[in-house]
């Protein structure tokens, strides 16, 4: 008898990389908030792919939009705990001295998705054209804001536990980056050929 | 070897903050992508990156080795090691999907990590709803949120 699936998304209980976060750090958490919920955020990055992978004309994109999407999802994941561990134990006065007493009113030590100034995650910080071109310049635009992202949390992080997760999650944005524009000028080499899209 | 206050260690810092070496961070690594070297398991999820040609360090930040403590612990980092691997190799092959050999390191990374999560499931539970136990585990065990992180 085979097994029946009734979900297409598996959840693994394993992080990308490992967390373990034990000095608490309020101002660091208002801070990496923005890298679920922000303009550059990795909750935004996920949704942009996987709704732009519907208009790529081959395998190569299709896959690629679809594989990073889904690493981006555990990237939010990753964020989230983050903030979570930051947080943990934290008194009301520890929150108010944090600036934080904003966030305390509106979720408590809940994790939801804004950025580094309480403005909740919107899909209008990305667009999905239906334009090849367009969309992979976008999501190429999307890698560098989230490295440039990355490396201002870490300019102002001090606690190697936190700046260590923050330079993976900055690298894979430069690898993603590569790899779209590797797709990027292979769709437009096969352009120029007249070969398609 | 010096170290800077938070316990990195120091590379001969660039004179420009903002010397950003544009050939892997403006995306010019393109030729050199077929046939790529790549970094051991543990280097590549240290650094987030199993390929060379892609990676670039920011300021005078090495990224330090991950230490874990348990044996349960050990055991999840090789898996996460495996499973960074593959997924940095799915990525590449997505473009590159002819690179044989890449295939082969893909098969073989993911054979191991298959091996490494059935040990895992058998001594510490399950990591996904595939993976069966005697008993329903899959709720028990710990969430990657709680405690340790890992």
């Amino acid at each position: 008898m085979g097994r029946k699936w009734f979900i297409m998304f598996k959840y693994q209980k394993m992080l990308p990389y490992p967390l373990s976060i034990k000095k608490r750090d309020l101002k660091m958490a208002k801070l990496i908030i923005t890298q679920l919920g922000g303009y550059a955020g990795e909750l935004g990055a996920s949704l942009r792919y996987f709704s732009h992978k519907f208009n790529m004309p081959d395998d190569k994109g299709r896959s690629l939009l679809n594989d990073i999407a889904t690493e981006e999802l555990g990237h939010a994941e990753m964020i989230s705990t983050m903030v979570h561990m930051l947080t943990k134990d934290a008194t009301l006065e520890e929150l108010k001295e944090a600036g934080l007493e904003g966030m305390y009113t509106e979720h408590g030590k809940g994790i939801y998705p804004s950025d580094a100034n309480g403005v909740p995650f919107s899909a209008e910080t990305f667009a999905s054209t239906g334009d090849v071109f367009a969309d992979l310049s976008e999501d190429m635009a999307a890698e560098q804001k989230a490295r440039a992202a990355y490396e201002r949390l870490i300019n102002q992080a001090t606690d190697p536990d936190l700046i260590n997760p923050l330079l993976f999650l900055r690298q894979r944005e430069i690898v993603h980056f590569n790899r779209f524009k590797e797709l990027y000028d292979f769709y437009r080499k096969q352009c120029n050929e007249g070969k398609m899209i | 070897m010096l170290f800077d206050k938070n316990g990195f260690y120091m590379v001969e810092q660039s004179k420009n903050d903002y010397d950003f070496a544009i050939d892997i961070i403006g995306g010019k690594a393109l030729e050199a992508s077929t046939n790529p070297k790549i970094y051991d398991l543990k280097e590549a999820l240290r650094k987030g990156n199993l390929f060379p040609n892609l990676y670039h360090q920011y300021k005078n930040f090495v990224p330090r080795e991950i230490k874990v403590g348990t044996e349960r612990e050990k055991c999840l980092l090789e898996i996460q090691e495996l499973d960074f691997s593959i997924a940095d190799l799915n990525l590449y092959l997505d473009v590159y999907p002819n690179d044989k050999q890449a295939y082969e390191i893909f098969k073989k990374y993911t054979e191991e990590c298959k091996r490494k999560k059935e040990y895992y499931t058998k001594v510490f539970g399950p990591l996904t709803l595939d993976e069966l136990t005697d008993d329903y585990e899959w709720s028990t065990g710990v969430w990657p949120w709680e405690g340790s992180g890992l």
